[in-house]
């Protein structure tokens, strides 16, 4: 065999080793690095890089031996058209030779080698060689790129499929989630988990501004935020995080707005993996914000609701507890006759009426009404009645006296300037004789032969201060056909549909004409009188009446 | 919350969290307090074993995120061992692995807490 055939018999299976080899796998690097590596024993070479175009057409050194780092460097930046600056390059390096690497018309980058270790020139066969093995190599090349661009698009639609699964997740939790707390932390879990972020602040921007959740320094973001209000409110400067927001370690501000308005901002801290906050990225974490702004309002109205409703409750509550202070029955005896009624108004105030019978052939009587409205004004007529069915038990029972006890115990017992206007008497059911105590309350009618006398001796009216000075008594002496009438201002101040209000004078007019005999007729009479006045117009406040006739 | 259990075992000094089932929006809240609970006792030493994990969300990997930093700045850390492969491919895919550290076995990362 000449020596010529040898040489080519050795060149042949050598390619026909590598070719074996590379065209079973995929691995860019696995390919390079025989490729190189065959190339340095069948010639006798220790140097070589081989460069490659990236996706930016930009040369990179995928693979070299004995290259200086300082030449991968400055080759990284040349493009496709920068042969020139190549080629001096290599130069400089002293590098010797320069392939191209083709696959049919395309480049895909350089084989570059140093000088042969015994000095010699490359021959043409070393040329055919090098020739022939890059062509072999050219097409696994051009397969294992494309098929690193297909696992690395293949990546990118996992993550987006991810992002796209939390988006769902989130959609799907959130329409359940009425809690602002919750919905917010929601949120920011799914971005942290997404993107690798561990610092955060959420700020809720409606009134102030209010941090629901921080990993940030909390006194810092308030400082922050209060330095930087027209920052904050403006959301195109948001999307391009301002460096007022940066120098705090906040790398992005995601405004989370409904409609135009901006109701709260997320603060995100760096990626721990080091990477930039791409546009869709942005892109996504503004959605899942608008989302979790969504639902966050959605709490709010939610709540709002609730309260709603809680109030009404409440009300509700309010008006059964006062509905079973009042008496249904009343206590009977042998000189008078007793009628009442307590009409509440929806809203509830605090009407309260009582007829108690007391040791000794006595009936206390008792009218109130308490000022404010709902829970509050329910719970202290409770107290009210607590008091006086405790002062009542007493076989002593003074209607002064308990009345400066009274309002001591209602002094205390209020909270926020509340206070009652009650009257109060004792009937004698053995001597007709009738003792009061007016506290601050409209003054009751007697009528007797059609006139007029009320009962105006007392005090002030209950809770205001203690008992400083004492609270007088009046007392009168019933005769038959006498006629009492105890009211509230539910009655005088009722209103018709021109806002003119019943009146005393009215009332006053009604109670001296009646000519009637029983103390129920004369409440139907007042009531009747009302309801024309009052015709067309809701009720708006409790309307209490009690007349006693002695018989 | 169905399909979804936290367990909390100490072995040595390390808390070994146990989480089975799903871990999404919906249940992150449920290991949240688990978390709160550990930083509360001043427990820094977590391994967190998912063998009965079937699915994981990105608010699920959140909550490592938000817990990881109190961990290691007192000297502890957040280790994950018996990652089933779906789930362990959703960390990968989000870039857990180069933060964290993955053990096949739970006794593995046992070790590499106890030795430092």
């Amino acid at each position: 065999m000449l020596e010529s055939e040898k040489i080519l018999k050795r060149n042949i299976s050598a390619l026909i080793d590598f070719s074996n080899k590379i065209n079973s796998n995929l691995d860019v690097d696995f390919t390079l690095r025989n490729l190189l590596l065959t190339i340095f024993a069948k010639l006798f070479i220790t140097k070589g890089t081989i460069l490659l175009y990236n996706s930016k057409n930009l040369l990179e050194n995928r693979f070299s031996k004995g290259i200086s780092e300082t030449f991968s460097e400055e080759i990284s930046n040349l493009n496709e058209n920068d042969i020139e600056n190549l080629e001096y390059l290599y130069q400089k390096y002293n590098l010797k030779f320069i392939f191209e690497i083709k696959h049919s018309e395309n480049r895909l980058g350089f084989l570059i080698l140093g000088k042969r270790i015994n000095k010699e020139q490359l021959s043409n066969d070393d040329f055919d060689f090098i020739q022939s093995i890059l062509n072999i190599a050219a097409t696994s090349i051009q397969n294992s790129l494309m098929f690193e661009k297909i696992t690395s698009i293949n990546q990118q639609l996992d993550f987006k499929i991810n992002q796209l699964n939390s988006l769902f997740d989130l959609a799907k939790e959130f329409s359940g989630v009425f809690d602002v707390k919750l919905a917010a932390k929601k949120f920011i879990y799914t971005v942290l988990g997404q993107f690798l972020i561990s610092k955060y602040s959420i700020i809720n921007c409606s009134t102030s501004y209010e941090i629901i959740e921080s990993k940030f320094d909390e006194n810092t973001i308030k400082q922050m935020c209060e330095e930087n209000r027209e920052i904050l409110q403006n959301p195109n400067v948001l999307s391009i995080t301002h460096s007022n927001l940066k120098k705090n370690g906040i790398e992005i501000a995601i405004p989370m707005k409904m409609k135009d308005e901006i109701k709260g901002i997320v603060f995100l801290g760096k990626r721990v993996n080091g990477m930039e906050f791409s546009k869709s990225d942005i892109e996504f974490i503004s959605s899942v914000a608008s989302l979790a702004t969504i639902s966050m309002e959605n709490g709010r109205l939610f709540n709002e609701f609730l309260e709603k409703k809680k109030i009404e409750k409440d009300l509700d509550l309010a008006r059964t507890i006062q509905q079973n202070l009042i008496p249904s029955n009343l206590p009977k005896s042998n000189n008078f006759e007793i009628s009442a009624i307590n009409k509440p108004a929806k809203k509830v105030s605090g009407d309260y009426f009582d007829v108690i019978k007391l040791i000794g052939n006595r009936i206390l009587v008792v009218i109130a009404d308490v000022s404010g409205k709902g829970m509050q004004a329910a719970l202290l007529m409770a107290n009210l009645q607590a008091f006086i069915k405790s002062l009542a038990r007493k076989s002593d029972f003074k209607i002064a006296e308990s009345t400066n006890i009274l309002n001591d115990l209602v002094s205390e017992n209020t909270i926020n300037g509340s206070f009652i206007t009650m009257f109060w008497g004792i009937l004698d059911d053995t001597n007709k004789t009738f003792e009061f105590v007016n506290a601050g309350h409209n003054p009751p009618l007697l009528i007797r032969n059609g006139n007029i006398e009320k009962l105006t001796v007392g005090g002030m009216i209950l809770g205001v201060m203690e008992t400083l000075i004492p609270y007088s008594s009046g007392i009168v002496q019933l005769n038959p056909n006498d006629f009492l009438y105890l009211f509230t201002d539910g009655i005088t101040e009722a209103m018709d549909e021109n806002f003119i209000e019943f009146s005393n004078e009215k009332f006053e007019q009604i109670a001296s004409d009646f000519n009637g005999n029983t103390s129920l007729e004369a409440k139907e009479k007042i009531l009747d009188e009302v309801s024309i006045h009052t015709k067309n117009v809701v009720q708006s406040d409790d309307i209490t009446l009690m007349i006693i006739k002695t018989k | 919350m169905q399909d979804f259990k936290v367990e909390l075992l100490q072995k040595d000094n390390v808390q070994v969290v146990k989480i089975a089932g799903i871990l999404d929006a919906h249940t992150t809240g449920e290991l949240e307090k688990y978390f709160d609970k550990l930083v509360f006792e001043k427990k820094y030493h977590v391994l967190v074993n998912l063998t009965e994990l079937n699915y994981i969300s990105s608010a699920g990997l959140g909550v490592f995120m938000a817990y990881v930093e109190t961990m290691r700045e007192n000297n502890g850390d957040i280790k994950f061992a018996e990652l089933q492969d779906k789930v362990f491919h959703v960390f990968d895919l989000l870039g857990f692995p180069m933060l964290y550290e993955f053990y096949k076995k739970e006794d593995e990362a046992l070790k590499k807490f106890i030795e430092g």
